[in-house]
């Protein structure tokens, strides 16, 4: 619970950080890759945080070029 | 243009040798010590020999598209959407977990030797607030910050050499080529891909050089100076320590600093000696996770890349956390990572060359029409 309670500090903090340049930006764009990019950090910091174990994408890279490294 | 500030051919050497020195620093004697043992000198300098290639064919790379930066050059080569495409998959796929690994490396060294009880979070938050409060200042202003740190590491590094004088035995490296030829090959590989291949993310940064003809020599001198540095060190290491005992070490040149001891006075200063890889670190996170936020932010079209540091500095946070469980799944997972990391920065440009080579005539043909007319 704590270690959420952080983490929902931090994505606030980023928020509060970067608030005047989002207000600065009329433009949709930036805005919407900013909070694209941001819940996905948000999410998996969620996700961590309730102690989910994530799958890490390095064991997809093993399991494509495990073969080729064998074969070299 | 993303990035207005523009630096010197001075300050390009200085960040080139220090991100080349960079993690590599902290593990590179076990690397190279791991499999040619006390020949990792020879495997160092034939690593090296190819690196300097490899650096020269990227700077003949961006050369040859007039010094625009890697996604204006993937799209010159592969069109608007494709061009973003791979643009996109290059700087979430190679950059930024190139990044990761770098902020990962530094917490696991301090919750290794240095700060045991800490959490590792708590370092990763540290060292991730500064990193990206540099990336926000920009590029100009991160530079002429490596400047000043050059003199201390210079400092230390010599200190590290003299206080370490006394103890060296030149039995250590010999014989030479006791094994044969094909280990010293299999660790230059490794060490190939490990500094001198993760140049490639400075083809972002070559168009924000003064006078980008000019870089051919400070970005050879640069990885000369770092990856000469890095030979130095792993020959120091297996100098005073022995060559068995560096391969088995995880940071052997830690343990090479705690071995200083002069009269039994002078002694314990590893703590003061890894500010040379603090520094250094900070130098390499620092270029990455900029390089990556001007990436993305350029496939996208955003008007200024500060805006996505702070969400990036996020996921980064996140990832270096739960990228891998544990310090050996890395140990395994290194020979993967050396051919991954191959395709990405040797087979990858490689492939745009040859892109650009067989749409060249068409394109150059252009080129010279609209220098012409303007």
């Amino acid at each position: 619970m704590g270690y959420t309670l952080i983490t929902l500090l931090i994505a606030g903090l980023v928020l509060l950080i970067d608030r005047r340049k989002l207000k600065q930006y009329k433009r949709k764009r930036e805005n919407r890759v900013y909070f694209s990019i941001f819940m996905i950090g948000l999410v998996m910091l969620l996700i961590k945080s309730a102690g989910i174990e994530m799958p890490s994408p390095l064991n997809g890279i093993s399991y494509v070029l495990k073969p080729l490294t064998k074969m070299m | 243009m993303l990035e207005k500030g523009k630096i010197s051919v001075r300050q390009f050497t200085i960040l080139v040798a220090l991100y080349t020195i960079g993690t590599a620093i902290l593990i590179i004697p076990s690397i190279l010590a791991a499999k040619a043992k006390q020949d990792a000198w020879i495997s160092g300098l034939l690593g090296l020999a190819i690196g300097v290639a490899m650096v020269i064919f990227y700077w003949k790379l961006s050369e040859r598209f007039q010094y625009v930066n890697l996604i204006e050059i993937l799209e010159k080569c592969f069109g608007k959407w494709i061009g973003k495409s791979v643009g996109f998959l290059f700087f979430v796929c190679y950059v930024l977990l190139l990044a990761t690994f770098v902020l990962r490396d530094i917490g696991d060294f301090m919750t290794t030797v240095m700060m045991v009880e800490t959490p590792i979070e708590a370092i990763h938050i540290i060292f991730l607030i500064i990193v990206l409060y540099g990336v926000k200042l920009g590029l100009e202003v991160f530079t002429r910050t490596m400047e000043l740190f050059i003199p201390w590491i210079v400092l230390l590094l010599v200190a590290l050499f003299l206080t370490l004088l006394p103890q060296i035995e030149v039995t250590n490296i010999l014989p030479v080529f006791e094994n044969g030829m094909k280990p010293i090959v299999q660790s230059s590989f490794s060490f190939l891909v490990f500094p001198f291949l993760e140049m490639v993310v400075f083809l972002m940064i070559i168009p924000y050089v003064n006078r980008p003809q000019d870089t051919k020599k400070a970005f050879m001198l640069g990885t000369i100076m770092g990856g000469g540095l890095l030979i130095f060190i792993s020959v120091l290491t297996i100098l005073v320590v022995g060559p068995t005992e560096t391969a088995r070490s995880i940071y052997p040149t830690y343990d090479l600093t705690k071995t200083i001891n002069i009269r039994e006075f002078f002694q314990r200063v590893e703590a003061l000696m890894a500010l040379i890889w603090f520094i250094t670190v900070f130098v390499k996170l620092l270029v990455l996770t900029y390089v990556s936020c001007l990436g993305i932010a350029q496939v996208f079209e955003l008007k200024e890349y500060r805006i996505i540091v702070l969400p990036i500095g996020l996921v980064l946070y996140v990832l270096s956390l739960s990228i891998f469980p544990s310090i050996s799944f890395l140990i395994e997972f290194t020979p993967v990572y050396d051919l991954y990391a191959f395709l990405w920065c040797a087979v990858f440009p490689f492939v745009v060359w040859l892109v650009s080579l067989v749409r060249g005539g068409e394109r150059n043909k252009s080129g010279t029409a609209r220098t012409e007319s303007g």
